[in-house]
């Protein structure tokens, strides 16, 4: 019997797992560093079920033969922990597209996809168990090749169908991204990742539709999982090295604007060259006195506004009643990433300028504005990911 | 014989709502998407009505009076399935898992189409003159049973947790009582399909004829339910880029508001934005608020701009704003160009019958 590929599937497991751990735990740990918990938390969720959950299940049937129904089993919950990875990265992939704006289709459709595996699967005979040796008696370390599972009808079109529109959706939104955006190198890393997961699927896609062909003896299988941990610890890097990129490719911040009660401009500050969007900062505070004094006498005098939304930006409004200043952040999108730097930003310029802030809330002071023009520093590091 | 009349009575019903809605049709103004949902639920309703009861009639033969079950078992999942979503989500507008119950109801049906396609799942009796199907794979009654309970279960804590996102109360207990008929049915339809018992199967058949009866009655008597079903419009203010403001309407009240018990604040705010009219006017398309959304339309030809104070805003609510702004400019345009001097805004009283025209749907009961 050949040991070789077992004992490399055992070594590349043992590292896969301990990554998978590492990585999992330094994304709950940071978890802020991505932007949001939830995107932190979808992180850690892709990390581990692809490299734990899976990878063990995945060994446990094709490296060991325990029984023909545990095996069967273990087969079946490597397929639909697969299913779960797929589904959870897709859903970050719709967040390098736009954050919270997801289309909701595609992810019904994908419920919809595993609803229907986990119902085939609970039936019997959806997966056999074909070994190529006679039944031993004990547990023993296999050979991959002489363990195969075969996929009934259903069964293998439902993973086949759901493969292929999880293929299509990543591809789709990488194009879209690329497309959309202005410095194609940021893309880079997305539309490799795309493709490398795409060539990963195509291959566990060719498994199932080959079993019954001499095209099986091509390790496809072997050739699926050595790819799929490669890929893994590419991107396993990536998310260690790289938080920022989750949330800074879909989110653009234009300009950051402070507004003093009576609408006089405390501080400015231009990201970039802001050619995209191109209005003065002093007219967002006219235009929000203005709507404020019209809207308190129709509304609610609590119901103060969120976000003014234009046909190019977001303009997004916190107001500090209690110092007496409104923070505008003028982004592409507004989103839970910018308002938590913006509730970041607020709390620390009213701690660092409370005497300031102090001394003008009368509004018939004059306002020295040039007691903020050291501002620039404390933006820089609160929105240093979009500079 | 049974199936017969329940089918006459259920056709009796949807061809009185269907002609009804069609000669009436101009107070019906859905939105596409929502309108071809609709239209695809009632065809799953209508479907599963006829295959449920024709299943049962023995002058089909067994194949074929199952093949007829199959499709009835589909259709009811999709058509309870599909009318739990909209209502759910309609309801659940501002909730960040608005789509979670959806999901649900969708994971569980898949799971049921899925163990559906098992051969062999039903054992056909014959009793009489009908035919019954015992389950036999335990696996799929209990996955519809599971899917009829999560849809009670989602609907009615949405239903009572959303109650004050109805438009108005009225609509509001419309729905308690629709829901109450709709859980019933459903609740009759799974003892049905657990015991067999023909009592059980008489019973989900004459709830389901008078929930479908009290939907159509819904449908008649309010007109503006696919509109307004959460959606509401406080206030319609229109000013001129001087400053003056031209005309305030309402809907609460659904009377104008008199120019002088507007308060100085509003034509400072008015003022204000006006200085930067020239940049606002291509920009401003929205402002989003905590419970309101405020939608601007600006006319930079003759000089004024419309601002509405709403719930949420919407392809409808857009639709019947700019049909607003184009007929009222159309019929004030040669106030508006000459609007200098002493002004009379009485001449833009006219605005009154464009929103009766117009916004019509929106008229919450006092």
């Amino acid at each position: 019997m050949n040991y070789i590929t077992p004992l490399s599937l055992i070594i590349g497991y043992f590292f896969i797992i301990s990554l998978g751990f590492v990585v999992t735990i330094h994304i709950i740990r940071n978890r802020k560093n991505y932007g949001t918990q939830f995107m932190g938390l979808l992180n850690a969720a892709t990390v581990f079920s692809l490299g734990v959950i899976h990878a063990t299940f995945y060994i446990l049937s094709v490296v060991f033969f325990i029984s023909e129904q545990i095996n069967i089993l273990f087969w079946k919950f490597s397929i639909l922990a697969w299913f779960i990875s797929l589904i959870i990265t897709s859903l970050l992939f719709s967040f390098f597209r736009e954050y919270k704006k997801i289309k909701s289709f595609p992810f019904l459709f994908y419920t919809l996809f595993l609803g229907l595996l986990i119902g085939a699967l609970l039936t019997p005979d959806s997966i056999t168990l074909n070994l190529s040796i006679s039944l031993p008696l004990s547990i023993i370390f296999i050979d991959p090749s002489l363990i195969n599972y075969h996929f009934n009808f259903i069964t293998g079109a439902i993973t086949i169908v759901f493969q292929i529109l999880i293929i299509s959706h990543y591809l789709f939104i990488a194009i879209i991204i690329n497309i959309r955006s202005k410095k194609k190198e940021e893309t880079l890393p997305v539309i490799l990742n795309a493709i490398i997961f795409s060539i990963t699927i195509t291959l566990n896609i060719l498994y199932v539709l080959f079993q019954y062909t001499l095209f099986r003896e091509l390790f496809i299988r072997e050739l699926f999982i050595i790819i799929l941990w490669i890929a893994y610890f590419g991107v396993s890097i990536m998310i260690v090295k790289k938080p920022e990129m989750f949330f800074v490719l879909p989110n653009k911040i234009y300009s950051i604007n402070i507004y003093h009660k009576s609408g006089i401009l405390i501080y400015s500050y231009n990201f970039g060259s802001q050619t995209e969007f191109k209005t003065e900062s002093t007219i967002w505070g006219n235009i929000l006195i203005g709507l404020n004094h019209i809207l308190s006498e129709f509304l609610d005098k609590k119901d103060k506004i969120n976000v003014i939304q234009t046909k190019e930006a977001d303009v997004v409004v916190k107001y500090e009643e209690d110092s007496g200043y409104a923070l505008i952040v003028i982004t592409n999108r507004k989103n839970s990433i910018v308002e938590d730097l913006m509730n970041n930003f607020s709390k620390e310029f009213k701690g660092k300028y409370k005497n300031e802030l102090n001394e003008i809330l009368d509004i018939n002071r004059i306002i020295n504005v040039s007691e903020f023009s050291d501002l620039k520093d404390l933006i820089e590091k609160n929105f240093q990911l979009y500079l | 014989m049974i199936a017969s009349i329940f089918i006459s009575i259920f056709v009796i019903i949807f061809v009185f709502g269907i002609i009804y809605i069609l000669l009436n049709r101009e107070k019906y103004e859905p939105e596409i998407g929502f309108l071809i949902v609709i239209i695809i639920y009632f065809i799953s309703e209508i479907t599963y009505f006829i295959s449920f009861n024709l299943s049962a009639e023995n002058f089909f033969d067994i194949p074929l009076a199952l093949i007829i079950w199959y499709i009835s078992i589909i259709t009811r999942n999709v058509s309870i399935g599909m009318f739990a979503s909209l209502h759910n989500i309609k309801l659940n507008k501002d909730s960040r898992v608005r789509f979670l119950s959806s999901m649900i109801y969708i994971f569980i049906g898949g799971i049921g189409l899925s163990l559906l396609l098992v051969p062999d799942s039903f054992t056909v009796i014959q009793r009489e003159f009908e035919y019954f199907y015992l389950f036999n794979n335990i696996g799929l009654l209990t996955s519809i049973i599971l899917f009829n309970f999560c849809v009670i279960l989602f609907s009615w804590i949405i239903q009572i947790k959303g109650y004050h996102n109805y438009a108005n109360q009225k609509l509001g207990k419309f729905y308690y009582l629709f829901m109450f008929l709709f859980s019933l049915n459903i609740f009759f339809y799974s003892l049905y399909l657990i015991t067999l018992n023909i009592y059980f199967n008489l019973l989900h058949s004459i709830l389901y004829l008078i929930s479908i009866g009290y939907f159509v009655y819904i449908i008649i008597i309010k007109p503006n339910l696919f509109v307004v079903f959460t959606n509401k419009i406080y206030d319609l203010i229109i000013f001129h880029k001087s400053g003056i403001l031209l005309y305030s309407f309402n809907f609460q009240t659904r009377e104008e508001v008199d120019e002088s018990l507007l308060k100085g604040s509003i034509l400072i705010g008015i003022s204000h934005i006006l200085a930067n009219l020239s940049n606002v006017e291509a920009q401003i398309t929205h402002i989003k608020m905590k419970d309101r959304t405020v939608v601007f339309n600006f006319n930079t030809q003759l000089g004024y701009a419309s601002l509405l104070i709403a719930k949420h805003r919407n392809k409808i609510l857009e639709k019947s704003i700019d049909n607003f702004m184009n007929e009222f400019s159309t019929i004030n345009k040669d106030s508006l160009k000459n609007l200098t001097g002493l002004i009379d805004v009485s001449t833009f009283k006219n605005a009154k019958g464009l929103i009766n025209q117009y916004f019509r749907h929106f008229f919450t009961e006092k």
